[in-house]
């Protein structure tokens, strides 16, 4: 990992992080970042995920990538479930909010305003949404021989979706750039896969990826994901 | 040298989901599988490419993931008759993975029960948002097959499936899993009709790719899922190239440059040259900008005599399925080898040359390619958002 980001509504600088994470919590709904670097005309198109998104590849644009991975948990939901009920009533869909829907949107908007032909993708995983960006990352790095970046992001799922939420909903973004290969980057990482008696998590309320902000913002020395004793995903730091 | 096996496969699209009947259909003279469907649109039917079967029922251990698009997912791995878990029973669980891709997941299921809760009833009991977040799909396809590896569901529109068996290939080379069940899989629905319809882009009648008189895609579902291994022998995935466009979030840059990239790309990660290729399954919606892009780069790199044809006339475009129903399709015509020669998909069209595109060879009734060295075919996806994807598949022989 050669340079992470992140952000969230009253949460944008890395001194802020840091004194979230000596008490990390669920991040608020609503706000999104500003993107003046987008042109007006698109910034009005964007969602908050879309604007999330593009801020943390902004922020990192300094450290080289050949690609990007978009992990989202819930994608354009919210535009999804406003659309399902303008179909709902017979009303037209408008084909804007359409072709900014689909669940690889702000990865697209990613590649046209930046104008970066590399290849990207988009994932989802439930729970497990950033663990398997990270996986999904390093195996785009592997065959481009490059570091990409990584934006872990989702939106507060929409209220009426609240009662079949299994974690925190909340608002935040992660980014980072990540490369497979072993002799790369400031922070070397290990991820590892298996099953053990685990401690249970304590905050398992929060979604990964701000599990993972916290811990890179301390200095503990291994963070375990498990979603139950056969399933522990563990990232260590190596020296 | 690394390899990159796949399998075993499986597949329910308009033609069946049976590989035998597939197969049949699909090198036959062409007989277009499309069918007219009311209901998607609020004001004229649509001719669409439907799995129109009975299918299977989801068990009820996973009642919460009950939804047509994992439903399609159990046909095409019934249609394999057991042997995509045959494949995978010498692979301890923790080592086999799951890269599912899809654009619609459960938006069916999701979409009936927005309308009860818009009708004042609630959300339906039978309902759960693990129907709709794209996460579902990976999540029952490691339940179905008790995959406990790395599990996730890539969605980057019509390349999305594409990108699922390369990324596949990835996990296996990055030592993180020995077998992966790589699969795409979308359903009909009403929110991808109308979204088209905004977008105009769907054809009024059967599509017509390259044709002058093109005006546009059908829609399809479809299901199609792989066994992927480091093997050898049998038909190895041989190549992948991938680009972005960086152009537009609803039409593919006109230069084809994107298209061209993930083309070469797919050559060179293979090591061989465009004239090795023996046929490629084009994109070919019958969108007019799709076609004219993708001819002009089809053209720049494999000229005008590889022979190449578009099934979407015949099952619909299959968006998040595309891209793994086309590589089956592509095993099939690898697998169709007889007396030296491959049987190829006809391509299903009026005949009538668009002067402004490029003049490729497009597929005739019972035309077969003669096979004079490798047995290799390339297969194109190209997605909203500017995604594009390009296998190459060989068989080797064993």
């Amino acid at each position: 990992m050669r340079a992470w980001s992140a952000w969230a509504p009253g949460l944008e600088t890395r001194e802020q992080w840091l004194a979230w994470s000596r008490e990390p919590r669920l991040t608020a709904r609503d706000g999104a970042p500003a993107v003046r670097f987008v042109p007006a005309l698109q910034r009005r198109r964007l969602s908050q995920l879309a604007k999330m998104t593009l801020q943390m590849v902004q922020e990192l644009a300094g450290t080289q990538h050949a690609g990007f991975v978009v992990a989202s948990r819930h994608g354009e939901v919210h535009s999804c479930i406003s659309m399902l009920s303008e179909i709902a009533r017979e009303q037209p869909l408008s084909p804007t909010v359409f072709s900014h829907s689909v669940h690889n949107a702000p990865a697209g908007l990613l590649s046209i305003t930046t104008g970066n032909c590399a290849p990207s993708s988009s994932i989802a995983a439930g729970r497990e949404t950033l663990i398997h960006g990270l996986i999904e990352a390093l195996a785009l790095s592997q065959r481009r021989a490059a570091p990409v970046v990584l934006v872990c992001a989702d939106e507060a799922l929409p209220a009426q979706l609240e009662q079949f939420a299994d974690e925190g909903s909340c608002s935040y973004a992660f980014g980072a750039v990540v490369s497979a290969a072993h002799d790369d980057g400031e922070i070397k990482l290990r991820l590892e896969f298996g099953s053990r008696a685990v401690e249970p998590v304590a905050n398992s309320e929060l979604p990964q990826a701000l599990r993972l902000i916290a811990w890179l913002a301390a200095v503990a020395r291994t963070i375990d994901f498990s979603e139950s004793a056969e399933r522990v995903w563990s990232i260590s730091r190596v020296e | 040298m690394r390899h990159c096996r796949l399998e075993a496969l499986g597949a329910a699209c308009a033609l069946g989901s049976e590989l035998r009947d597939i197969a049949t259909r699909l090198l036959s003279p062409a007989d277009s599988a499309l069918v007219l469907r009311s209901g998607l649109l609020p004001d004229r039917e649509l001719l669409v490419g439907a799995v129109e079967e009975c299918l299977p029922q989801i068990p009820p251990h996973l009642a919460r993931l009950r939804c047509r698009n994992n439903a399609l997912a159990l046909a095409a791995a019934r249609g394999a008759h057991g042997a995509l878990e045959g494949a995978l029973s010498r692979f301890c669980p923790k080592r086999i993975g799951v890269i599912a891709a899809t654009t619609t997941s459960g938006v069916v299921e999701a979409g009936a029960a927005v309308a009860s809760v818009l009708d004042g009833a609630g959300w339906p009991t039978e309902f759960h948002y693990a129907q709709l977040e794209h996460g579902g799909l990976a999540s029952f396809l490691a339940a179905t097959f008790g995959a406990q590896g790395p599990s996730y569901t890539l969605s980057t529109a019509c390349s999305s499936s594409a990108k699922a068996l390369v990324s596949a290939r990835s996990l296996l080379e990055l030592g993180l899993c020995d077998a992966v069940v790589a699969a795409g899989v979308d359903t009909l629905c009403k929110l991808t009709a109308n979204g088209f319809a905004a977008l105009e882009a769907l054809a009024t009648e059967r599509s017509n790719p390259f044709s002058r008189n093109r005006c546009g895609l059908n829609l399809g579902e479809a299901a199609a899922l792989f066994v992927i291994t480091r093997e050898e022998g049998g038909i190895q995935l041989v190549g992948c190239g991938e680009s972005s466009d960086a152009h537009h979030m609803s039409a593919p840059n006109p230069d084809g440059k994107g298209a061209e990239a993930a083309m070469r790309g797919a050559l060179a990660d293979a090591r061989v040259t465009p004239q090795e290729v023996l046929y490629v399954n084009l994109h070919g919606t019958g969108t007019p900008l799709n076609d004219a892009s993708e001819s002009l780069a089809v053209a720049r790199v494999f000229g005008e005599s590889t022979p190449c044809s578009s099934s979407k006339p015949r099952v619909g475009h299959t968006l998040g399925a595309a891209g793994a129903l086309e590589a089956a399709f592509c095993c099939l015509v690898l697998a169709s080898e007889r007396d030296g020669a491959l049987a190829l998909p006809p391509h299903d069209w009026d005949g009538e040359r668009d002067p402004a595109l490029a003049d490729l060879h497009l597929v005739g009734a019972n035309q077969r390619a003669r096979v004079r060295g490798r047995r290799l075919v390339a297969s194109n996806s190209f997605g909203f958002g500017g995604s594009n994807c390009t296998l190459i598949l060989e068989r080797t022989p064993s």
